[in-house]
């Protein structure tokens, strides 16, 4: 296949119009030693039909959510999609479309993402959004970051129980930055955070405490102390939140939070491996100026009529420099638009019964699963939303589990070896409204067949 | 595009409207947040603010929104380093698959052999077209790679036990350099490009010391000049004991035909988004690989792809222990990074050589025409983009922003203007090789019509767009008054409250700024 639309005879017509020689002539510039002198070692061109086969055989050798009954989470939720949340994203009049730097023909964008940034605030109670980034992991860093722009500091508090990936997103943008990070432990028994390690470690050089909420475990904790220290002390809270989860719990703003990021692939994006995904960070009203990223404003056209704008843009890297709040140029606009549309879609009521599902489900599969000899559900009485922590026996090992489920066309969860390298017979398992009674029957069931 | 208004969402919104529904419940009575510690749970009245609507109104409101968008399906963006190309839909098709999109990040290697073979593959590829020993494909746009390219370039340095502590980028840089290097902690060296906006040598020079660390620059540069003096500049940056970044934004004009690696460059990032046909989004998402060559290979983010040929396995490798760590979540962008496969696998290496080829034909097709009626500094073969100036205007009182809204009244996207910096009055076009000669000959026709205009009638300019959706906004009151969210909603703070507050923010910094 091919793009390219100009024949020799077009090709010829333009080199002599310009007066050059060949197309060759054209790269004059190029020194001859760093001139290529055969091919790219690449395929060779393919059909459409290829590609297609290609693609079909590359599928199948995946085991595919459509194919399997999920109980993986971890980060990367499946959730149900309605079908118009495809229908508007897939109107090459918005995925087709460059970044909304000219206002006038961008009000489908740039309206969209005002709806988008309206909505993340009434979803986490906060004041302003911005108009997306990469994903909740690299939101959680930016948190982190803007933090520090905001009182000048380097240290951080942060959670033991958040989500081990995004621990790692931190450390990374930490390391750059040259940051201190501290780690909040989480208590063994009850999951929940060491409140008497925040007050103890806690100074005038803490910049942020930052937590995930539900954390990475599952566990559901108020954390309106943990913002009053922070506050006492200066610092910003800052939290990370499932965005489903906000249809049943208090929002962030409630307890405190500063800034609140997160993940927002559960609304209305597939899994697709781990990418596209959608990062969401919200802020007050008060550090509205120290966020990153792009944000879409209201303004007036010169007709006096209304209208929307990139704005705010004095804090941004194509203004500022290397003074800029971050560096970030992009947003995953197509992916805000797509959770813009699912959340207009369920609505209040509809995202409430979806999260309520959800915790009603994994609350019954944990209660089950506590009753099959030989496997644990871990923290017993702390709450938790929609994912739990199971011990298995020690006996058993992940990959055996794993083949054992998969052989049933189910996939069981994700082994947290690497979360408690002391521990490694545990796993973290997850049910949201997509499942059933009976899918979670049959999972139960399955696991009292395990040998061990 | 049509010429009308949308309401926002939240403005269709009636207690009580919608369309979704779950499948009944199967288990008894609903116990959802009732262990939660006090104060966790949304009370009924409680719940957020989000429209209630019907599915038709929904799909009207969204469709009549996207008919107020320019995008590629409907015309040309002439926007340079932008590489606007065509979005072909097969790369939608295949991304959309059963066993594609719905495929879990963490499933064991052993599950999802086909992903990681696209991952691989990819990898390779990218190797191969920009001379490299290894691609990360985990950062998420390329400002992104820019961050992972110089967070490798830091550790580097550290793992030697230096200390170095500076950026080096030339005055036409895109302002994604010098913000990424902010955010590593460096210091920035800004130099300032010769006559023909290429990297003045003997001011490269003068700046090195063993306290850069890097110097970052794209070949061709942001005037659409390849630099000739690369393989040079590549021996000052590694004599000093600096890297060499590639800022791959115009990669797309040199496919087959030389290679970044090859030149020196040690790091490079690649927009797939751009070279390889990703579509744009609005926004995003887009995807930013970055290449490195071997001294920095064990830098990479964590984890890689790795080929067992023996047992014809692929996995992911996590025991790197001189690696950066993760930039992201999971494994990148991958349903952009799938879409980018079918484009490269799809066009081969004959194809991937056609493109370049095409995209410097058509530049410099353009750039022959309108160098007769706006100016241009560089004369001088382009690559795959050009910079014109609109300062022969002037004496109308027509500027460069004039040119533009006109150029939307007349069916076009805009250029891309006021940059780079260096030119006075820059219009950048850069046409990509999926245009037509014909698109192109219209192109050109409309420019001259332009540039005519700004003599004969330049209210016409200054007043345009006028059959756009809306007309030039105030940009102004938008950032001094800021409404960033709805208030349609209740309990949403009334604009006059935020306009207060704004005012006292604008107060203060100018107060700081005086000082």
């Amino acid at each position: 296949m091919n793009y390219v639309a100009n024949t020799q005879q077009d090709q010829a017509a333009m080199l002599h119009d310009i007066g050059a020689a060949s197309v060759d002539a054209l790269f004059s510039d190029v020194p001859e030693r760093l001139r290529l002198k055969g091919l790219l070692k690449l395929p060779e061109p393919a059909s459409e039909m290829e590609v297609m086969t290609k693609f079909r055989s590359l599928a199948g050798r995946n085991s595919s959510l459509s194919e399997y009954k999920n109980f993986m989470g971890a980060g990367s939720y499946e959730h149900f999609i309605p079908s118009a949340v495809q229908a508007v994203i897939g109107r090459s009049d918005f995925y087709t479309a460059y970044t909304p730097y000219q206002p006038e023909i961008s009000q489908g964008t740039l309206m969209s993402i005002f709806e988008y940034q309206t909505m993340i605030c009434n979803l986490t109670g906060m004041e302003v959004s911005n108009a997306s980034h990469y994903d909740g992991a690299t939101a959680f860093a930016e948190s982190m970051i803007m933090s520090h722009n905001v009182n000048g500091r380097r240290e951080f508090l942060v959670a033991e129980s958040v989500n081990p990936r995004y621990m790692t997103v931190l450390k990374t943008y930490a390391a750059a930055a040259d940051f201190i990070i501290k780690i909040i432990p989480a208590d063994r028994h009850t999951g929940k955070l060491d409140a008497e390690f925040v007050k103890t470690n806690i100074s005038d050089s803490t910049a942020a405490i930052l937590v995930q909420n539900p954390s990475y475990l599952g566990v559901v904790e108020n954390f309106s102390s943990f913002s009053e220290i922070a506050h006492k002390n200066g610092a910003l809270f800052a939290v990370s939140a499932n965005p489903i989860s906000l249809g049943l719990l208090a929002p962030p703003s409630s307890y405190g939070a500063d800034i609140v990021s997160g993940e927002g692939q559960p609304l209305g994006i597939p899994t697709s491996f781990g990418g596209p995904n959608l990062g969401f960070m919200a802020s007050t009203q008060k550090q509205m100026r120290r966020m990153p990223g792009r944000i879409v404003g209201e303004t007036v056209d010169k007709n006096g009529k209304k209208a929307y704008v990139l704005t705010l843009q004095a804090r941004e890297q194509h203004i500022r420099r290397e003074k800029a709040s971050s560096n970030i140029c992009s947003n995953q606009a197509l992916c805000a638009l797509a959770s813009t549309v699912y959340l207009s879609y369920v609505g209040p009521y509809g995202l409430r019964d979806v999260a309520a599902r959800c915790s009603d489900l994994a609350h019954y599969m944990a209660r089950e699963i506590a009753k099959v000899r030989g496997f644990e559900v871990s923290f017993e009485g702390t709450a938790f939303f929609h994912e739990f922590v199971v011990k298995y026996p020690s006996s058993l090992t992940f990959d055996r589990i794993f083949d054992h489920f998969h052989e049933a066309k189910m996939l069981p969860g994700v082994s947290l070896s690497d979360f408690f390298p002391g521990e490694p017979n545990q796993m973290l398992v997850c049910a949201t409204e997509v499942r059933t009674k009976q899918d979670i029957d049959a999972y139960v069931k399955r696991l009292g067949e395990l040998k061990w | 595009m049509v010429n009308r208004t949308e309401k926002l969402i939240f403005e269709y919104s009636e207690e009580g409207r919608t369309s979704f529904s779950l499948p009944k419940a199967d288990l008894p009575d609903s116990t959802a947040g009732q262990n939660f510690p006090a104060g966790m749970i949304r009370g009924a009245g409680e719940l957020p603010k989000l429209p209630q609507v019907v599915e038709t109104e929904l799909i009207r409101h969204f469709t009549n929104l996207s008919r107020l968008n320019y995008s590629l399906d409907v015309g040309f963006y002439p926007l340079g380093s932008c590489t606007m190309k065509y979005n072909p839909k097969v790369n939608e098709a295949v991304s959309m698959l059963p066993g594609i999109a719905d495929v879990h990040p963490l499933l064991p290697d052993r599950y999802c052999q086909g992903m990681l073979e696209i991952i691989y593959d990819m990898e390779k590829y990218l190797c191969e077209i920009l001379g490299m020993k290894r691609v990360t494909m985990q950062p998420l746009a390329g400002a992104h790679g820019e961050l992972t390219g110089i967070m490798m370039i830091k550790k580097y340095h550290e793992s030697r036990g230096e200390k170095r502590t500076k950026v080096v980028v030339p005055d036409s840089s895109h302002g994604t350099n010098p913000a990424t290097a902010a955010m590593c902690g460096f210091e920035l060296v800004s130099i300032k490009s010769d006559a023909n906006g290429c990297v003045d040598l003997d001011e490269l020079r003068s700046v090195m010391n063993d306290q850069v660390a890097a110097f970052m620059l794209t070949n061709p540069n942001t005037l659409g000049l390849f630099d000739v003096n690369i393989e040079k500049i590549a021996k000052v940056v590694h004599d000093s004991g600096a890297l060499l970044y590639y800022d791959g934004a115009n990669l797309n004009a040199i496919m087959g035909i030389a290679r970044p690696g090859d030149m020196g460059f040690d790091v490079t990032h690649v927009n797939l988004h751009k070279t390889f046909s990703t579509p744009h989004g609005g926004g995003g998402p887009g995807s930013g690989p970055v290449g490195v060559s071997e001294r920095l290979v064990k830098f990479l983010p964590s984890p890689t792809v790795e080929y067992d040929d023996s047992s014809k396995r692929y996995s992911l490798k996590f025991d790197n222990i001189d690696s950066i760590g993760r930039v992201a979540s999971f494994h990148g962008n991958f349903g952009i990074i799938a879409r980018a496969y079918a484009y490269i696998i799809s066009l081969g290496a004959s194809g991937i050589l056609k493109c370049s080829q095409n995209a410097v034909l058509n530049a410099n097709y353009l750039m022959n025409h309108l160098k007769k009626h706006y100016n241009l500094k560089f004369d001088h073969t382009c690559m795959h983009e050009f910079v014109l100036s609109s300062d022969n205007l002037a004496k109308f009182g027509v500027t460069t922003l004039d040119v533009a809204k006109r150029l939307l009244e007349l069916g076009y996207h805009a250029p891309t203007i006021y940059f780079p910096i260096i030119v006075h009055e820059a219009i950048m076009i850069e046409p990509t090789e999926t245009e037509c000669k014909e698109r192109l000959d219209e192109f050109i026709a409309t420019m001259i019509q332009i540039a005519k205009e700004a003599e004969t009638s330049p209210d016409v300019l200054k007043n345009a767009p006028q059959n756009t959706p809306v007309s030039r906004l105030d940009e102004t009151r938008a950032a001094r008054m800021p409404v960033l969210r709805c208030c349609a909603c209740d309990g949403c703070p009334a604009p006059s409250s935020q306009k207060e507050e704004s005012s006292r923010e604008t107060r203060k910094k100018t107060a700081s700024a005086q000082k």
